[in-house]
């Protein structure tokens, strides 16, 4: 009797999640604009990202460190990909007071293979990634101390985490 | 309950019009100017659209105008090329024992070439056709008003599809392009096919073998068979049928339009000489309008449709000759006395707009003035006597030369002086004013404007005379009722009394251009030319009314864009904050002037609807962020299409959490659209510096703003990407970063017409997708454009 109950609600359990994603790629769907289609599964807002590690007063503290610097563009960055990246560094006026914005153009973050070994793609951002972290540290910061977004599109910082994941990017 | 009915019937028209199945596809006129070789056809052309001009045959008789309103005495209205103004300026040396004291007078020649003429209103010019919006063409010219359409492009605004044309049902359609095509021997006219290329038709023997008997053969008269072709519905068979056998020829048929594209005449005379201009579209409108009615056969026009037959007289035709030449004593008389032309003694507004041109006959003409150039003194040398050696101290010493300053012959014969006489330096200046030279305008104007808001009553200025309100009224019904019976106009079926008469103030075309230069009898002399530049046409009353009609009557006050409208759109906003304090201000185009440098319209033709309220939003947030309203516009148009409770930054509803922007949250609009406008500021920098980088030298504002637009959006949808490749885009590699993505550039020209998005949906992305919207880029611009 357990074991049916178990089983009931595994599969219950699996139903409500395929219902969610459906809920959740259909209001997606829905928009107006041009949104390149996310190839990986849409985290939750407001989950914690591996890019938001430190606490808030120190991601604070280390932004009013690097801000005076701000912006530091790098452009034409070349990687062993055979990929050029332009890569920003940059804060707006109306940004969270803790967080930084690190861009990477170049990558083609709606590649078909997740795969470093088959898409240059991820060698190109893996590189541009170090590239930016020597530039924190040449300017005293570290980057586990910061707050980062990865861009304006969610589907860029949804990828580009991901690979930072795989990659194992962050020191 | 007469203007009730009328309406009503109107409307009904229209909507069985657009409810029922089109026959005939009116497509674009043309998609590339053609050369024009100057010389006349022999068969009927469409004007922007011919490698030659339409030779005008009967000619209107020129005298009293018994026909229209009243408005002119004469049946061509005049007007005139305003008279020259010229500043004469001449150097003279003068004795000085004789100074000039009076005026003197000088001859000057005017030359005025008038080769360069354009009609200046009605219909556009082929530049103009490939160039501009067609909602705007359409707001602009009359002709597109009613009758063209902005060819086979999908993605065009609902607006610029004003030709009423379409509203004729299919039996119309085909019965005036039978009639067309049976009276038509050499006629050839271009357009652009579904292959999105031109296309050129001579309707000639060859192609009317092609089409089926009912297409081609109007006669109701001939014979039974061809009254079966109406009665029984046989030409539809037959359409069909042709577009089963041979649908490039039907396609060809669709492409007609059956208008008399003669064209009408006008003159232009100095009183010396007369030309004989060629006005275009006049003639296709007023046939449109009504139609082609004689004695031996009769087609139809809109108004046949829109009103009773009671109610629909029809127009007057004026009386013609195909021996203009005896017109000429008169007109030459006529321009010879400018000061019986009222319309040239009074001063009044002009517009125009570019069009065809009218290529006049003996286009240049001269007069001649006299000015009467008043002397100022420049400089004055006195007599001398002078040693014939200056350098010699003997003779400065032995002759005293200087003694005899005064005394020519004393000082001649000193034998060592010489006498120069003194010389007083003038400046003469003067003005004068040449002639003015008459314009003889086509009666046929008059009609039309009668046509759109409705003749004059015989005694327009009643109120003047000292009558009572009973004798105005009987003078008024006599007029009319029965000497001018007032025909059915679009403001008459449609709209109130006070309409027609507040309708528009009556503006004269200026239309260009007239060369006019000046000589003088003394070659050092400088004569400049002022005015006269323009040719005055009569009048645009009737463009204009109809604009009112179309863009600010039948058009709800909220989706008005019109400035001339004349009053401020206001528009409900329900629960959709916009901002939290009012605004008041409109988005400008002045910010976005440089990133149009040398573009002109965009292969798209929408245009977003901006409401002054969202106009006040985008101008807010451009004044916070230093970006253009305009580009804030198309932001909004591409993320939310401008809808006031959706977000400038992803479409979402105002409120809900912005997964782009890290789930944070906005209240107004107007937060929204500063966030956005903040992003897109640090992307425009990003870009410029990325061009710079890789071009060399500063990015053009097209190319700043395209790549500033990709980056914006991601990029990742930049089509000469690969793994998913996007399809069959075929301009890689790109000119510049982002020039292959859709999200600026979407149908902004031909390269970008078809471009992809990567990912067929969600989680797909094993094929690209056709995206068939225009960008950004293109959506500005042509936002941009429509604006004041």
């Amino acid at each position: 009797m357990l074991r049916k109950t178990k089983i009931f609600l595994l599969i219950g359990s699996v139903i409500l999640l395929v219902l969610i994603v459906i809920f959740i790629t259909r209001s997606l769907s829905s928009k107006t604009g041009i949104q390149p289609e996310p190839v990986i599964p849409e985290s939750q807002i407001g989950t914690t990202s591996i890019l938001n590690q430190s606490s808030p007063d120190i991601a604070f503290k280390t932004k009013q460190v690097l801000l005076p610097k701000l912006p530091i563009y790098l452009y034409n960055f070349k990687t062993s990909s055979g990929i050029a990246t332009d890569i920003s560094i940059s804060s707006y006026k109306n940004d969270s007071p803790e967080t930084i914005r690190i861009e990477i153009f170049g990558p083609d973050y709606l590649y078909n293979q997740t795969d470093p070994g088959t898409n240059p793609n991820m060698i190109a951002f893996k590189e541009s990634f170090e590239k930016v972290i020597s530039i924190l540290v040449e300017n005293n910061v570290n980057i586990k101390d910061l707050h980062i977004s990865m861009g304006n599109k969610k589907y860029i910082r949804d990828i580009a985490e991901e690979w930072i994941k795989t990659l194992n990017l962050l020191p | 309950m007469k203007k009730f009915l009328l309406a009503t019937i109107f409307f009904t028209i229209i909507s069985i019009g657009f409810s029922t199945p089109s026959f005939a596809v009116t497509p674009t006129p043309t998609a590339e100017p053609l050369p024009i070789n100057n010389t006349p056809c022999d068969g009927t052309v469409y004007p922007p659209n011919s490698t030659c001009y339409d030779k005008v045959e009967n000619v209107e008789n020129l005298g009293i105008n018994p026909v229209d309103s009243n408005e002119a005495l004469l049946s061509y209205p005049l007007s005139c090329i305003s008279a020259p103004s010229i500043t004469y300026r001449e150097t003279f040396v003068g004795n000085i024992s004789s100074p000039l004291g009076l005026p003197v007078l000088r001859n000057v020649t005017i030359n005025t070439d008038v080769s360069a003429a354009q009609l200046g209103f009605l219909g556009p010019d082929s530049t103009t056709l490939n160039n501009t919006n067609p909602d705007k063409i359409a707001q602009k010219y009359l002709f597109n008003a009613l009758f063209d359409r902005p060819g086979a492009d999908p993605e065009a605004p609902r607006e610029s599809f004003r030709t009423y044309w379409r509203m004729l049902d299919s039996l119309s359609q085909a019965q005036l392009k039978a009639y067309f095509i049976e009276k038509t021997t050499n006629h050839t006219f271009y357009y652009v096919g579904q292959d999105k290329k031109q296309h050129e038709v001579k309707v000639d023997t060859a192609w009317k073998n092609k089409l089926p008997v009912c297409l081609k053969t109007f006669g109701l008269e001939v014979n039974n068979f061809i009254i079966d072709c109406w009665k029984n519905g046989r030409y539809y068979d037959q359409y069909t049928k042709l577009g089963q056998d041979n649908p490039q020829v039907q396609e060809e048929y669709d492409a007609l339009l059956p208008f008399n594209f003669d064209n009408a005449r006008g003159y232009i005379s100095s009183g010396l000489n007369v030309s004989e201009e060629n006005i275009p579209y006049l003639k296709a409108i007023i046939s449109g309008l009504k139609g082609d009615k004689t004695s031996l056969s009769s087609t139809p026009g809109l108004f046949d449709f829109y009103t009773p037959s009671w109610t629909n007289k029809n127009i007057a035709k004026y009386p013609t000759t195909p021996n203009e030449i005896f017109q000429y004593p008169l007109i030459l008389l006529i321009a010879a006395n400018p000061q019986l032309n009222d319309n040239c003694l009074t001063p009044t507004d002009g517009s125009s707009l570019s069009s065809p041109k009218t290529y006049p006959n003996n286009p240049t003409t001269t007069q001649n003035v006299v000015v009467s150039a008043t002397p100022q003194l420049v400089s004055s040398t006195p007599d001398q006597c002078v040693c014939r050696d200056p350098n010699s101290y003997y003779c400065y010493a032995y002759y005293r030369c200087n003694s005899y300053s005064n005394n020519e012959t004393s000082c001649n014969s000193s034998g060592g002086c010489n006498f120069i006489k003194g010389q007083n330096v003038y400046e003469l200046t003067g003005t004068a004013v040449g002639k003015p030279i008459t314009v003889f305008n086509n009666p046929y104007v008059t009609t039309l404007t009668d046509l759109v808001i409705g003749g004059k009553p015989l005694f327009p200025n009643a109120s003047k005379f000292p009558l009572t309100e009973t004798a105005r009224q009987i003078i008024n019904f006599v007029s009319d009722k029965i000497l001018n019976p007032v025909q059915p106009s679009f403001y008459k079926m449609l709209l109130p009394d006070s309409a027609s008469e507040s309708a528009s103030p009556k503006k004269l075309v200026s239309a260009p251009s007239v060369s006019t230069s000046a000589t003088s009898e003394i070659t050092s002399a400088t004569v400049t030319v002022d005015g006269a530049d323009t040719i005055n046409r009569e009048s645009n009353l009737a463009q204009d009314a109809m604009h009112l009609l179309q863009n600010c009557w039948l058009v709800p006050s909220d989706q008005q864009v019109s400035a001339k409208c004349g009053r401020k759109v206001t528009v409900p906003v329900g629960e959709c904050a916009l901002s939290a304090e009012p605004l008041t201000g409109s988005c400008s185009k002045d910010s976005f002037a440089q990133y149009a440098v040398g573009l002109t319209s965009p292969l798209t033709s929408f245009i977003p609807l901006v409401t002054s309220e969202l106009s006040a939003v985008y101008a807010e947030a451009e004044r916070e962020t230093g970006v253009s309203c305009v580009i804030l516009a198309a932001i909004h148009s591409m993320e939310a299409g401008n809808n006031a409770c959706q977000s400038l930054i992803s479409g979402r509803k105002i409120g809900d959490p912005e997964p782009d922007n890290g789930g944070a949250t906005y209240s107004t609009l107007l937060e929204t659209a500063i966030a956005a406008g903040e992003e897109f500021a640090g992307k425009l920098a990003f870009a410029r510096g990325r061009l710079q980088n890789d071009l060399g030298r500063n990015p053009t504002g097209f190319e700043a703003l395209t790549t500033a637009f990709s980056f914006y959006n991601g990029g990742g949808n930049s089509n000469c990407l690969s793994n998913p490749p996007a399809s069959n885009y075929g301009s890689c590699p790109p000119l510049f970063k982002g020039e292959d993505d859709p999200y600026p550039l979407s149908r902004f020209d031909q390269r970008h017409a078809t471009m992809y998005l990567r990912c067929l949906k969600d989680n797909d992305c094993s094929s690209a997708v056709l995206f068939t919207r225009p960008g950004a880029f293109s959506v500005a611009l042509n936002y941009y454009n429509s604006l004041p």
